[in-house]
């Protein structure tokens, strides 16, 4: 810090009323003596008024005391993020190492289907749903063979006159 | 070894990509492949058809001890296209060829008599997968057999 900041820093404190009796009493003698540094120290003291108006003003207003509401809440719960944006999701991929992981993942995943797809699932034929017709006497059973697991479906109740 | 790291996600990430467009989507074909055989089973000492032996025990619990061969029908479905099979006079099967999931083939079975609806049999089968199905009438039963191909 130079002598020109630390002597402004002391003006300062001069004019905001900190200093001790024995500070303000040197600081009147040296602001007689340099009429640039009592110049300054009238622009400060002028200053003061409309700071003091400013902030008074500020922090009485809503939105104010909101904005520090919010503050004082996000410093409250720190294992609280607010909701990102949509982007925020990949924000994964700015680490490598959790990148990869995802990558990783996303090939078992995509090579499980894949082998699913390329087996077929179960080996034999099934019975996914019945649906009677009109005809309230038909009774649908299904079985499947011991053999094979072939699946046997029953349609009992169909009477014909026609046999070949 | 950050960057080393950053390489390996970054391929992961083609890789798996890569994978996902292959297996993602169901790639089922559009067509299917049926054959219907259609089989009468009596009880009144006709001669067993010899290549229908291995459905003989399906049957013999309905009292039917001998089966002969009517005839048989192959065709291909488009999918939604359905084919109308005769098994015996306006008794008949409609082949409904509906999608084709994981390698598996839906279609449906629908019996009916003089055209009203008996009953529907709904099937996921592999492709060279079979379904059976059968219509016992009295003395004379009928039996489908249906392979996906």
């Amino acid at each position: 810090m130079d002598n020109a900041t630390r002597l402004e820093i002391e003006i300062g404190r001069y004019v905001d009323g900190e200093m001790t009796a024995a500070e303000r009493a040197a600081m009147e003698r040296r602001l007689e003596a340099e009429p640039g540094l009592r110049r300054i120290a009238d622009e400060l003291a002028a200053l003061r008024p409309h700071v003091a108006k400013a902030v008074s003003s500020s922090a009485g207003s809503i939105e104010a005391e909101r904005l520090w509401r919010g503050v004082a809440e996000r410093i409250a719960a720190p294992g609280r993020r607010p909701l990102g944006t949509f982007l925020d999701g990949f924000r994964v991929f700015l680490r490598p190492r959790m990148a990869a992981g995802v990558a990783v993942t996303l090939v078992l995943v995509g090579l499980f289907i894949l082998f699913a797809q390329l087996t077929g699932g179960k080996a034999v034929a099934e019975v996914t749903e019945i649906e009677y017709g009109e005809n309230p006497d038909v009774v649908v059973s299904v079985g499947e063979d011991a053999t094979d697991g072939t699946p046997i479906v029953w349609i009992d109740g169909i009477v014909t006159d026609e046999v070949n | 070894m950050r960057r080393a790291s950053r390489t390996i996600a970054l391929l992961g990430l083609v890789a798996a990509s890569a994978v996902l467009l292959v297996a993602g989507p169901a790639r089922g074909q559009d067509s299917a492949q049926f054959e219907v055989i259609i089989v009468k089973a009596t009880n009144d000492g006709n001669s067993m058809d010899t290549a229908l032996n291995k459905y003989a025990h399906l049957l013999k619990g309905k009292g039917y001890t001998n089966l002969s061969k009517l005839g048989s029908t192959a065709f291909a479905l488009a999918k939604g296209a359905a084919r109308t099979v005769t098994i015996v006079g306006n008794l008949k099967a409609e082949i409904t060829y509906k999608s084709e999931i994981n390698k598996r083939v839906a279609f449906k079975c629908q019996i009916t008599k003089g055209g009203k609806a008996q009953a529907t049999v709904n099937y996921s089968v592999p492709r060279g997968g079979k379904t059976v199905v059968v219509v016992p009438m009295g003395s004379v039963g009928y039996m489908l057999i249906i392979h996906v191909r």
